[in-house]
């Protein structure tokens, strides 16, 4: 009742789509019912009965309701398309804007594929389940009660025939489908197992030839195929159970001819009547089975809206929002004092971390994988809140400012920096649109960008990301540290951002960042200890705790931690180059 | 070479021949199919009988007579429609597999450079879609299509028999009725493409939302992430309008069957009046434009499957048709290897009229020797590899293993006596023994943990629950970086090879998987003539050999020391990883 409630809410800015596709529904439940009323007439009042006069209106009658019918079946579904989608582009956004609200950590734990089936399949499913109550108000409450009491009206065995006749209609309509659906299941599995295999041989095709495994590979392949077979030939064994209703529709016909046709022939009951009542009979299945089908649709969708709301309640811990938008990072002092933090019941990543960066300098951050590098990063952007301690940007802590004024004055680079479907300059703009094109390209420059971007053939325009040109990894970085300072942030975050490339792309980027860094105070997180000697300061971090803080030469001499990360990497000459 | 597009002719003529096999299925299935349409001829007839003769002359004694018919009649049709359904089904899938066992032949068969042109998952779609759309092209067109075809004629020539005018009507409407699913057909294809593309676009799209949650949150594009949400919702409803229109108008056909019923009314209204038509006649009518209007929908149907499957098959076929690599040569002997002695010599390498990948490169790998391949990228390491593995063919030179030229011998041969390391090996699913057996009958479960221990991969596999059987891949379990390699290590030297390959086996591990693997693959090289190809330096400073490429020739061949003193290529390779080593304190 509750998710109920919650789903009538999604649907009110779409009443009046909602009105309409009801109005049509009952417009063809109400042809439904008239049609075979119009052969009753021809048969009995025209032809019967001879009157003549009646002819012209019947026939005319029976071509509207085929245009009728016509016009129903497009402009009626017009509406119902936009009802229904039109509601779910409120719980689309809903779902959204929560999964940019919850905590980072939470949307990785929820497996992202799940949080985008909320928006994709869950939400098409709730989206169905308007228009199944639509039908199974107005469509099937409607027709059936009005095919039983006309055949009652009919003749009292009629009824009886049909009434008999409705818990077989239930029955197949639940269990063939329930046989078909999972019929089918099978062969859709087939595909899945037989696509999976080959895509193991295509990716493997090299390997296999090598080891002369052609043979083998090819029976991998023909088993699967073969299970496929076997799926398709036992689905179209099954689809032929659809030929039991017709086998029952036939049945029903044959007990109603050898039950009424005495009275008939009596003149207790006409005979167009009976031609009529054939008709109804034929058409009696259809209200039973779609309300099968609406009920069943319905119950997924109950189903599938839990599964939204139940995310859509889950406690996004609210960050802390900002009383006052004060204006922070002007000077881009960033202060971390004594700052622990530990993931929802877990161990602590960082004790009481306390360092500074001042204006125009850049920090390293340099320890172990684990040490709480990223982590680091995550709390000055705000992602997370220290459990204990403050993170001072300017003076100001930053726990009482909004995360948007944060990421306003904080760009970021990370290793495994994210391409959006669509153009390079959406792709560096990410929605700033405020922003000249000139502005653009200077960033681009500066994160040597430029050249290669006015390389591809749509310069700007060029579509990147999953559908589009593929960019290596370098590149990728270099579109990265141009979005990072797009806006002219006074701050810097360089989190691992060439960790991942190799030695000659790794130059472009390192030089691209060296310039974007000029003038910004900058925190730079870096695996290879070759990209932060310069730094001004470097943070040595271990088990979450600052061992030492220091220069270069300093640390080397005076750090053992700091001297191991970097004799490792001096002595195993291979690991610097990769 | 690619092959060219089809005719459509061509394509039909071609995946009819998959299906002459099974000919008898299919002649089965015709002739029940041509036995459904016979047993639903006399169906308004007997309804007729109804009307006319028991109902309104009251023969009650024929009612029973009648109704039986109708029964059987009843059965008789859904046992015949099961039946060719099933054979159509049978028939089809089973040509379809052959078809599928002829592609992944020829897959094989393929040069890898066609690997490198084409991306995986379009290879794949050829086993999948493209096979699927013509196998539900044998059903619908070669099948179901044929006999809905017959029945039109039938039923056309049915109505004429009873009353000529209604039979030129019924031959007259039959064009209308195709007309309209036909004028449609492409905007159905259309509609169903765009909903496709709308649908996985939003799909793309929320996956990328979500999980560049951190990326847009740091840039503060929230709102930027809705707007683009809301732009796509907006196509897939603007998708979903215009596909619901087109299928609509193949629902407005149904208006035309109204229209017809009030035709037949309108036309026999003075005969019934008159008394020289029933109404049980009318009522035949009605029942066979009916009919008339149900067969109409499968042959436009079978029309549409057809377009699909030549589609379809036209990609298949051309797949079929480029060219492979050379098969072994016929008639040649068996390759044996005694020692295990590789030699270049003069061997060019091109591609498609390209310039020389590999030109006049000459050397010798010593039986049980380990030679390294050193040289920038694009030297043309890896070609010479693939062409001793016969992926590629050297259009000069040769190459000879214990002086036996390996064109002779054919690639096959050879690569049962080469075992090879690639940089990234494919592991398949299914269990790690399987993986390392490669489903070589002769390598059993002992030789399979011999060649694990010797590749230092027994270690590992040992500590999982389900140690050899343990299921990889997709579903199974991920392993390391370094993992793959030693179980590809053993892969490669199960079956025991005279020449072992290692082709940038360490390039993408890290340091502490390197230690491990560069372990197991000095095990690995014991008693074996090695080839290695490594970009670090480091790997090969202790080999037998070394030959340094550079543009495809070879620039010089020696040992470390010498090199090091004397070719300026190699020191300069090795100097720049001794300067980025260097650089750091």
């Amino acid at each position: 009742m509750e998710v109920a409630k919650r789903l009538w809410g999604y649907m009110r800015p779409s009443a009046w789509e909602y009105a309409v596709a009801i109005g049509a529904t009952l417009g063809n439940s109400v042809i439904w019912i008239v049609r075979p009323w119009l052969l009753h007439l021809i048969i009995d009042d025209v032809f019967g009965q001879g009157n003549r006069g009646l002819l012209v209106p019947v026939l005319v009658a029976l071509g509207a309701v085929g245009v009728v019918t016509a016009i129903n079946a497009t402009v009626g579904h017009w509406f119902h398309e936009r009802a229904a989608q039109g509601a779910m582009v409120g719980l689309r956004s809903d779902v959204l804007r929560h999964a940019q609200r919850m905590p980072l950590g939470d949307v990785r734990a929820r497996r992202t594929g799940e949080i985008a089936a909320h928006l994709t399949s869950d939400a098409t499913v709730i989206g169905r389940v308007y228009l199944a109550f639509v039908s199974l108000v107005f469509a099937q409450a409607f027709r059936l009660p009005a095919y039983l009491a006309i055949m009652f009206a009919i003749d009292w065995r009629l009824g009886a025939i049909a009434v008999s006749s409705l818990p077989i209609h239930a029955l197949m309509a639940t269990r063939l489908r329930g046989t078909i659906r999972s019929a089918s299941g099978r062969v859709q599995d087939a595909v899945g197992r037989l696509s999976a295999v080959l895509t193991d041989m295509v990716g493997g095709v090299r390997d296999i030839k090598a080891a002369n495994r052609q043979t083998w590979a090819g029976e991998r392949v023909a088993a699967e195929a073969d299970g496929l077979w076997r799926a398709q030939v036992g689905l179209s064994l099954v689809e032929s159970l659809r030929w039991v209703p017709n086998l029952l529709y036939w049945g029903i016909y044959m007990a109603i001819w050898a039950v009424l046709a005495g009275s008939v022939v009596d003149g207790a009951v006409q005979l167009g009547m009976l031609v009529a009542a054939g008709q109804y009979m034929l058409q009696l299945g259809a209200p039973v089975g779609n309300a099968v089908s609406d009920l069943s649709h319905m119950q997924i969708a109950a189903g599938a809206a839990r599964r939204v709301f139940g995310f859509l309640d889950t406690g996004p811990k609210p960050m802390a929002t900002a009383t006052a938008a004060r204006p922070i990072g002007q000077r881009g002092e960033v202060r971390f004092e004594g700052v622990s933090f530990a993931y929802a019941d877990g161990e602590p990543v960082l004790r009481d971390v306390s360092f500074r960066a001042n204006p125009g300098e850049s920090v390293a951050v340099v320890g172990p994988s684990g040490a709480g590098k990223t982590t680091l990063t995550s709390l000055v952007l705000r992602f997370y809140e220290p459990t204990s301690g403050r993170i001072r940007i300017d003076g100001t802590d930053i726990a009482g400012v909004d995360a948007s004024v944060v990421r306003e004055r904080l760009g970021v680079v990370f290793q495994d920096s994210v391409l959006f479907d669509g153009s390079i300059e959406q792709n560096i703009r990410l929605g700033r649109d405020e922003i000249s094109s000139e502005r653009m390209v200077e960033a681009a420059t500066i994160a040597n960008a430029h050249d290669f971007i006015t390389e591809t053939e749509d310069g700007y325009d060029t579509h990147i990301g999953e559908r589009g040109l593929r960019l290596s990894g370098g590149q990728i970085q270099r579109v990265a540290i141009a979005r990072a300072i797009l806006s002219d942030p006074p701050m810097l975050i360089l989190d691992e951002a060439t960790s991942s490339l190799d030695a000659e792309s790794e130059r472009l980027v390192q030089d691209a960042l060296a310039r974007a860094s000029h003038g910004r105070t900058s925190i730079v997180i870096a695996h290879r200890l070759a990209t932060v000697r310069r730094a001004d300061a470097i943070v040595v971090l271990d088990e979450g705790r600052v061992i030492d803080t220091g220069r270069h030469e300093e640390l080397y001499e005076r750090c053992d931690l700091y001297r191991r990360l970097c004799d490792l990497q001096f002595l195993q000459p291979d690991t610097a180059e990769d | 070479m690619e092959a060219s597009a089809l005719s459509t002719a061509t394509t039909v003529r071609r995946l009819a021949a998959y299906l002459r096999p099974h000919w008898r299925a299919q002649v089965g299935a015709i002739v029940a199919s041509l036995l459904v349409v016979a047993a639903g001829i006399p169906v308004p007839l007997l309804t007729k009988a109804l009307v006319d003769d028991v109902a309104t002359d009251g023969r009650l004694d024929l009612l029973p007579l009648v109704l039986a018919a109708i029964g059987i009649l009843a059965v008789l049709t859904a046992a015949l429609s099961i039946l060719s359904s099933y054979l159509f089904t049978r028939a089809g899938a089973r040509a379809v597999n052959v078809l599928r066992a002829h592609l992944m032949r020829h897959l094989f068969r393929l040069p890898l450079t066609y690997f490198r042109r084409h991306r995986r998952g379009e290879v794949v779609t050829h086993f999948t879609s493209d096979a699927e759309a013509v196998a539900t092209a044998y059903h619908k067109s070669y099948g179901q299509g044929a006999a809905s075809a017959v029945q039109l004629v039938v039923v056309v020539v049915v109505i004429a028999v009873f009353d000529w005018r209604f039979g030129i009507a019924a031959a007259a409407i039959v064009p209308v009725y195709m007309l309209i699913p036909w004028m449609n057909r492409r905007h159905q294809a259309r509609a169903s493409r765009r909903m496709q593309d709308a649908t996985g676009h939003l799909g793309g799209l929320s996956t990328e939302l979500v999980t560049g949650t951190r990326d847009l949150r740091a840039f503060n594009a929230e709102a930027w992430s809705l707007q683009r949400l809301r732009r796509s919702l907006r196509e897939v409803l603007r998708a979903g309008i215009y596909q619901g229109t087109v299928t609509g108008w193949s629902y407005a056909l149904n208006a035309v069957l109204w229209l017809i019923h009030a035709g037949i009314f309108a036309v026999l209204a003075e005969g019934i009046f008159q008394g020289t038509v029933t109404i049980g006649f009318a009522l035949a009518m009605v029942g066979y434009f009916a009919w008339l209007d149900m067969s109409v929908f499968p042959l436009t149907a079978a029309y549409v499957e057809l377009q699909n499957a030549v589609g379809a098959a036209g990609r298949l076929f051309r797949f079929i048709d480029t060219s492979g690599e050379p098969a072994t040569a016929p008639g040649s002997s068996e390759l044996s290897v005694p020692r295990g002695e590789v030699e270049f010599r003069d061997v060019g390498v091109a591609f498609d009229s390209g310039p020389n990948v590999l030109k006049d490169v000459s050397f010798k790998a010593r039986a049980g020797e380990v030679t390294a391949l050193v040289g920038p990228t694009g030297a043309g390491k890896s070609t010479a590899i693939h062409a001793l593995l016969g992926f590629v063919r050297p259009q000069e030179g040769s190459i000879t293993i214990d002086g036996r030229d390996i064109s002779e011998v054919g690639p096959t041969q050879v690569r049962r006596h080469v075992g090879v390391v690639f940089q990234d090996p494919a592991l398949f699913t299914g269990s790690i023994g399987e993986n390392i057996s490669f489903g070589r009958g002769d390598i059993d479960s002992a030789r399979v943990e011999a060649a694990a221990r010797v590749a230092h991969a027994a270690e590992f596999i040992e500590e999982l629950p389900s140690r050899f059987e343990t299921i990889l891949g997709e579903r199974g379990l991920g392993l390391s970086g370094g993992q793959a390699q030693r179980i590809a290590i053993a892969r490669a030297i199960a079956p025991d090879p005279r020449i072992l390959v290692l082709d940038e086996a360490t390039s993408s591990l890290d340091a502490e998987a390197e230690r491990g693997v560069m372990a197991a693959m000095s095990a690995g090289m014991s008693g074996r003539t090695t080839i290695v190809i490594a970009h670090r330096l480091a790997t090969v400073r202790q080999a037998d050999a070394i030959v340094v490429l550079d543009a495809g020739g070879v620039l010089d061949r020696g040992r470390h020391d010498e090199l090091y003193r004397r070719c300026g290529l190699y020191r300069n390779l090795c100097d720049l990883q001794m300067e980025q080593t260097a650089d750091v304190p």
